[in-house]
């Protein structure tokens, strides 16, 4: 009887890096053989939607709002602090947002009003936060269960300003704000419905982040905090400071991609649940593909962001899989990841007695 | 010799980690009824071959032989349905689970009355009084580390791992730890014992390897001298055995530190330290020596910041520091080697750099960095891989960077050198007296009268949580015999 | 010190990176720079002015060159999934039913499950596979529609149950009052308590006319049976969500003694709790909402509305492929189609070979037997006969079909006729010879919505007085922000 071994292997990073690509690759080609099969059309055709997925600028989109999130939670994660969130900050982010643009006079002032409102964006985010981070540090309360809880609280304050006092007046009652003036929004890509300066800015956020995480002595004991509070403490930096800056920046760069939201894609606050959209969610799986690295998280985010495109693709014309079945392929390749790191940690050994 | 068969037989095994060799062919063979010793330095490669025959790594190259079979261990699982059993230096319990949980988990049955009735039955054969369904996190270090033993003796195995596990173990309850793996033997198992420390392995072992650097070095027969083994683990080179104690100058008449009435509850909200008084001046080198259990620990950790100090006053540099945090007492310059260099000396996620680095307020080099591995003898002295692949020694041993890096004004260590080889003990201790020469106030806690004796300028024993006596003369070494004494019978 | 400095400092550099990262994006994007090189006289010639101006490219106001494509390609966005038994389901009926009737030139695909903030990069893959045609049915999309709409002036988009409009963007919608109307009627007769119920989703104009059309004709039969009726509501703030809407019907029938209800939100759950109900001993009836659900609630389901957009979707690609629509047109395109169109129909089930139950049979004989009077002409008649005229009465109205397709048109459709001085022909209806919403109605505004003529710049819950004849218009429908007196708004959970 043959035995089958799963063993720990340590590849270089590049071979890491390729090897995961390959699964990627080799799981993408499956997956197109399997849709082809199902649905009876060519593989042809399910291979260009693919591609094209993979290609289409419009994965921008998804990466503006994602990618910000998942950075932050990725420090807040790697830190210890369960920041569950992310979709609560995102929401405060956008109301914040919405604040400066509609209710200031900033929100008429050229190019100040969409840098002033991602700023107030950003504070909000980090003030929707904060209570979960304080109840922790001074109450013990377990944050994973506060913030999880608060994002159903941000919620509501969304519905009630829609429903109430920030109702537009010429919505004709509709839960929403009216829209915000022109000079707030930030204009898009002709042709696509992303906006360069966002991305530009999204992965500088990541960039830095990364070399704050890894190069400076406050990042570096930020990552500590995941293995050992004591030991951060007995480097002689405060861990209670320390959990705060990491809730701090993750709520603040939740709130940041809220603010995008507004400004980019809504150009007005509506429900929480709509501006929300679950984003704040994808982003803590996000987080872990990139492996909590702010770098990494780039390419993650990229992955789900062309898997978001891919899902609404699918559907479109001589393709038109479906909802249900381009689901299903989304998670395929979503668990395909999952694949491509455990084949590069373990290898499989298959011996014959 | 006797024409029996190996239980086991380990051949030409080869294992590397990235770039770094673990094993280089090793070759051994235990005998049913053996006690077979692993010696070795930090990161010789001792654990990382009991972790290969418990199937927790897989081997480059080589292979198993078990009961002259070719066998491959994909997991442990399979290890242990041959009957071989791991018992480490740390204890692998589940915290938030019974003791019979934990057992149930382990044998990967169900915590039913009858393994409750086995279980207790071979506690009250080992003389052991823990109830069964306490939760694990209730249990003491050392309760735990029975428990690790006997969840493996339970099933009755041919092969027990004892990895460093009695290393950290209060002389007593070692002796007694020892004694259950003896008579194990004495029926018949395969005992493969690793340690680093020569003496023990000689009480324990019939037979002798040692490791350096993955490769076995010597293998010996009882009734091999303590003087041929350490020439086997440490090669030609040249290290340091004796200390020798200068004069003290004490320059200053105030305390840098100083505890006062100090009353410190441990989990179970008894006092672990109870009314402990206590003054380093600077320049002094303090020790203060008991059976682990008595409270040593706890001092250490309320004077750190990582336990709360139920009463009493801890002063540093005539600065109340009672209340502070950990963190601001680091800063106000006391250092702190903890005792789990795992849990609390280093942050096992982070490269060796990014550790040391956290270590000091101030920019470390490069230069700086590679010249602190060499001098604290890393293994490997790669310093941007992850300390998470150093042996448990080695770890210690960044750990104890934080001493290098700056002057302090106060040194507090708990058991520094419990993990380390012996010339790794050497340096430690050669460092803290250094340290005290220059200046420092060091407050030195530990269960090993033998590493304190030499170096100490006053010394106190602990016992039930009370420092019962001190001791100061410039002659520590003729007092032994009563400082023993003090420290048992008290 | 240090460690604050540090902290403070990666703040900093996170509010540095956003403004650098802005302006970054800012210079990156291509900008049109006009330069103008303008020598001046009389100064010495050496002297050269430059004048630069950099112009932003962000709506390119490209001119449309149109020809109708020999085949059009149209696509549908779903805010649900099209299994949803509800509103996306509906929508792709339609759809289902123009790509079998064009099918000679038309290709039709859909996505569903697309959230407002996806539609945009949903409309970008559209038109970029070669899609001419897009009617995106949320009205979620309204804003992301209008945008895109700017962006691709080539393209045609229709939105649904929105206002806002464009040369290549119209709207159009299928309006449900009249129907409520109709179950009102009925729900007053079969009332016990004359409290009815209703369960909302939003308190929109569209919601509250579908509220107080309901009221009008409950209170129209009840008042004359001697019940003195209340329509309690209770709103639940989302378009899909049954727990809510079974909860807000739980609500009403114990806490209300409600025993009658009807809902807007897009699921049967309200049906299924009733018909619950009746299996436990209690009746309460229920109308069922925009598809047929009849098959959840047999034995409690009244009647309901029903919606077919197929009819408006018809309209909309014979006359795209005719070349009528055309991007450049469309500024004035806005559907509001009513009973009289067969947009929309009373009922709660479509027989197999697609006819409609007006009314489930059980209910028929009970409505047969219930006398009142036409308030219009004080002729006795039973319910159901009063219910079928007032049908035909909203339904007969030919003129009105060309008037509810154009924005610029809706104003005359209140217009009951117009005299022609024709001897055999003196006078010819446009509107229909029934409207619900005529005066006298007296109503009460809602806090916090002041849009109508009736309810600007007055206080909140000020007093609505609609004299006795007066027809309310389109506009005023549109913009209903006020309960006539006898509804009750319990409000939101």
């Amino acid at each position: 009887m043959p035995k089958v071994a799963i063993v720990k292997r340590e590849l270089s990073k590049i071979a890491t890096a390729l090897a995961k690509v390959l699964v990627i690759l080799l799981g993408l080609l499956l997956a197109a053989t399997l849709t082809s099969i199902a649905t009876g059309n060519t593989l042809k055709l399910i291979s260009i939607t693919l591609f094209q997925s993979f290609t289409n600028l419009n994965v921008f989109v998804y990466i503006s709002t994602l990618l910000p999130t998942a950075v932050g939670l990725s420090l807040a994660f790697s830190a210890n602090a369960w920041n569950l969130g992310a979709e609560g900050q995102l929401v405060f982010g956008a109301i914040g947002a919405t604040f400066i643009a509609l209710f200031t006079p900033l929100g008429r002032q050229e190019i100040i009003a969409p840098i002033a409102a991602l700023i107030f964006a950003s504070f909000l985010g980090a003030l929707w936060a904060l209570p979960a981070a304080l109840l922790k540090m001074f109450r013990g309360i377990n944050e994973a269960l506060t913030t999880l809880l608060m994002n159903f609280i941000a919620y509501y304050v969304a519905n009630y300003l829609v429903k109430g006092p920030w109702r537009g007046r010429t919505v004709y009652g509709y839960p929403t704000t009216d829209m915000i003036p022109i000079e707030s929004r930030i204009p898009t890509a002709p042709g696509y419905s992303f906006s360069w300066y966002v991305v530009v800015a999204c992965i500088a956020i990541a960039v830095l982040l990364y070399l704050f995480l890894y190069r400076t002595r406050v990042g570096i004991a930020l990552r500590a905090l995941g293995s050992s509070i004591h030991f951060v403490e007995l480097s002689g930096l405060s861990s209670k400071k320390l959990f705060l800056i990491a809730f701090l920046i993750s709520g603040a760069l939740a709130g940041f991609a809220g603010g995008v939201k507004i400004l980019v894609y809504h150009k007005k606050l509506v429900e929480g649940p709509i501006v929300g959209g679950g984003y704040g969610f994808t982003s803590i799986m996000v987080s872990w593909l990139g492996g909590l690295n702010p770098l990494f998280v780039i390419p993650a985010s990229y992955y789900t962001a062309a898997l978001y495109i891919l899902s609404f693709g699918l559907q479109i014309g001589s393709a038109a899989v479906g909802d249900a079945l381009s689901s299903t392929i989304v998670g395929f390749l979503l668990a395909l990841i999952l694949l491509a790191d455990f084949l590069t940690r373990y290898r499989i050994v298959i011996r014959f007695r | 010799m006797m024409m029996r068969k190996p239980f086991i037989e380990v051949v030409e095994i080869y294992k590397k980690f990235g770039d770094v060799i673990a094993l280089n062919g090793v070759s051994l063979e235990i005998y049913p009824g053996e006690i077979l010793a692993v010696l070795g330095e930090n990161g010789s490669g001792k654990s990382t071959l009991a972790k290969i025959l418990y199937g927790l790594y897989f081997p480059d190259k080589g292979y198993i032989k078990v009961d002259d079979v070719v066998t491959v261990f994909s997991s442990p699982a399979e290890a242990k349905n041959r009957g071989i059993f791991l018992v480490s230096q740390r204890p692998q319990l589940v915290d938030d689970m019974s003791v019979l949980e934990n057992v149930a988990l382990f044998l990967n049955t169900s915590p039913s009355r009858d393994l409750k009735k086995k279980l207790e039955v071979t506690l009250r054969d080992l003389g052991m009084a823990i109830d069964v369904d306490r939760g694990v996190y209730t249990l003491s270090y050392t309760e735990k580390q029975f428990i690790d033993l006997v969840k493996a003796l339970i099933t009755q195995p041919r092969l027990l791992i004892v990895d460093e596990a009695a290393t950290y173990l209060p002389r007593e309850l070692k002796l007694k730890f020892l004694d259950i793996i003896k008579k194990f033997a004495a029926r018949g198992g395969s005992v493969m014992y690793i340690t680093h420390k020569i003496l023990e392995a000689i009480e324990m072992g019939d037979r002798f390897i040692v490791l350096r650097k993955g490769d076995v070095v010597g293998v010996f027969e009882k009734g091999v001298d303590v003087t041929t083994i350490r020439r086997a683990m440490f090669g030609s080179e040249e290290y340091l055995t004796t200390f020798k104690r200068s004069p003290k100058k004490i320059t200053h008449e105030s305390f840098a530190l100083s505890v006062e009435n100090l009353i410190v509850f441990d989990e179970h909200g008894k006092p672990s330290v109870n009314d402990v008084s206590l003054n380093v001046r600077s320049g002094e080198l303090i020790s203060i020596v008991g059976i682990a259990g008595n409270g040593q620990k706890e001092l250490g950790e309320a004077i750190a910041g990582l336990r709360k100090a139920a009463r009493g006053r801890i002063m540093l540099n005539d600065n109340e520091i009672t209340h502070a945090p950990a963190s601001e007492r680091i800063k106000k310059g006391l250092i702190y080697v903890p005792e789990d260099p795992f849990r609390e000396g280093v942050a096992m996620g982070l490269t060796v750099a990014e550790n040391v680095k956290l270590f000091s307020q101030s920019k470390v080099s490069r230069e700086l960095l590679d010249a602190l591995i060499k001098k604290l003898d890393v293994n490997p002295s790669n310093p941007f891989i992850n300390v998470a692949k150093l042996s448990g020694g080695n770890i210690q041993k960044v750990s104890l960077a934080r001493l290098l890096l700056t002057t302090p004004k106060v040194v507090v260590a708990y058991s520094p050198t419990r993990m380390l080889d012996e010339r790794s003990k050497t340096l430690t201790l050669s460092i803290l007296q250094r340290l005290a020469e220059s200046g420092s106030a060091v407050l030195l806690l530990s269960e090993d009268i033998e590493e304190v004796l030499h170096i100490s300028t006053r010394l106190g024993v602990m016992v039930s949580g009370k420092i019962v006596r001190f001791f100061e003369t410039p002659d520590l070494e003729s007092c032994r015999e009563d400082i023993e004494k003090v420290m048992v019978h008290a | 010190m240090a460690r604050v400095t540090s902290y403070v400092l990666a703040i900093v550099l996170l509010i540095i990176g956003i403004v650098v990262g802005y302006y970054a994006g800012y210079y990156t994007t291509p900008q049109k720079t006009v330069t103008m090189t303008t020598t001046l006289t009389g100064v010495p010639s050496t002297t050269t002015v430059t004048v630069t101006t950099t112009l932003q490219t962000s709506q390119p106001s490209t001119q449309v060159s149109y020809t109708v494509p020999e085949k059009i390609k149209a696509a549908w966005i779903y805010v649900g999934p099209v299994g949803d038994f509800g509103w996306s389901y509906m929508h792709d009926v339609g759809r289902r039913v123009v790509a079998g009737l064009f099918k000679d030139w038309l290709e039709t695909t859909y996505v569903e499950q697309v959230s407002a903030d996806q539609s945009p990069a949903v409309m970008d893959d559209l038109v970029r596979k070669g899609y001419t045609v897009i009617f995106t049915t949320s009205f979620d999309f309204m804003d992301q529609t209008y945008d895109k709409a700017h962006q691709y002036p080539n393209i045609m988009f229709f939105h649904c149950s929105g206002y806002k409009r464009a040369p290549n963007m119209g709207t159009y919608f299928a309006d449900l009052y009249q129907v409520y109307y109709l179950n009102g009627l009925m729900a007053g007769a079969l009332t016990k308590t004359g409290k009815i119920g209703y369960v909302a989703a939003h308190t929109i104009p569209e919601v509250i006319r579908h509220i107080n059309a309901y009221a009008i004709g409950a209170k129209e039969v009840g008042e004359q049976l001697g019940k003195n009726i209340t329509v309690y509501v209770i709103e639940i703030g989302e378009w899909f969500n049954p727990d809510k809407a079974r909860a807000a019907a739980d609500t009403l029938v114990k806490q209300f003694n409600v025993d009658v209800l009807a809902f807007t939100e897009d699921s049967a759950a309200t049906v299924e709790y009733a018909e619950n109900l009746y299996k436990q001993g209690k009746e309460v009836y229920v109308f069922s909402h925009y598809s047929p659900m009849y098959e959840w609630g047999p034995d409690v389901v009244i009647s309901g509305q029903l919606v077919r957009w197929e009819v408006i979707y018809t309209d909309i690609l014979a006359k795209v492929k005719a070349g009528i629509y055309r991007p450049g047109n469309l500024e004035n395109v806005d559907y509001w189609y009513l009973l009289n169109s067969g947009a929309v129909d009373l009922g709660a089930y479509v027989y197999p070979n697609g006819s409609i139950m007006h009314i489930n049979p059980k209910f028929i004989p009970i409505l047969k037997s219930i006398k009142v009077k036409d308030v219009l002409t004080g002729e006795e008649l039973t319910v159901y006969d009063l219910v079928m005229r007032r049908y035909q009465q909203m339904k007969e109205a030919p003129l009105l079909q060309p008037l509810q397709g154009q924005a610029i048109t809706h104003l005359l459709e209140s217009i009951e006729n117009i005299s022609t001085g024709a001897s055999h022909v003196p006078t010819v209806l446009i509107a229909p010879s029934f409207e619900p919403f005529t005066g006298p109605l007296k109503g009460y505004c809602l806090p916090g919505m002041h849009y109508s003529r009736f309810c600007t710049g007055k206080p909140d819950n000020a007093e609505v007085d609609i004299p006795a004849g007066e027809r309310l218009t389109h506009d005023d429908l549109w913009n209903m922000d006020f309960f006539v007196s006898w509804v009750a708004f319990q409000g939101r959970i």
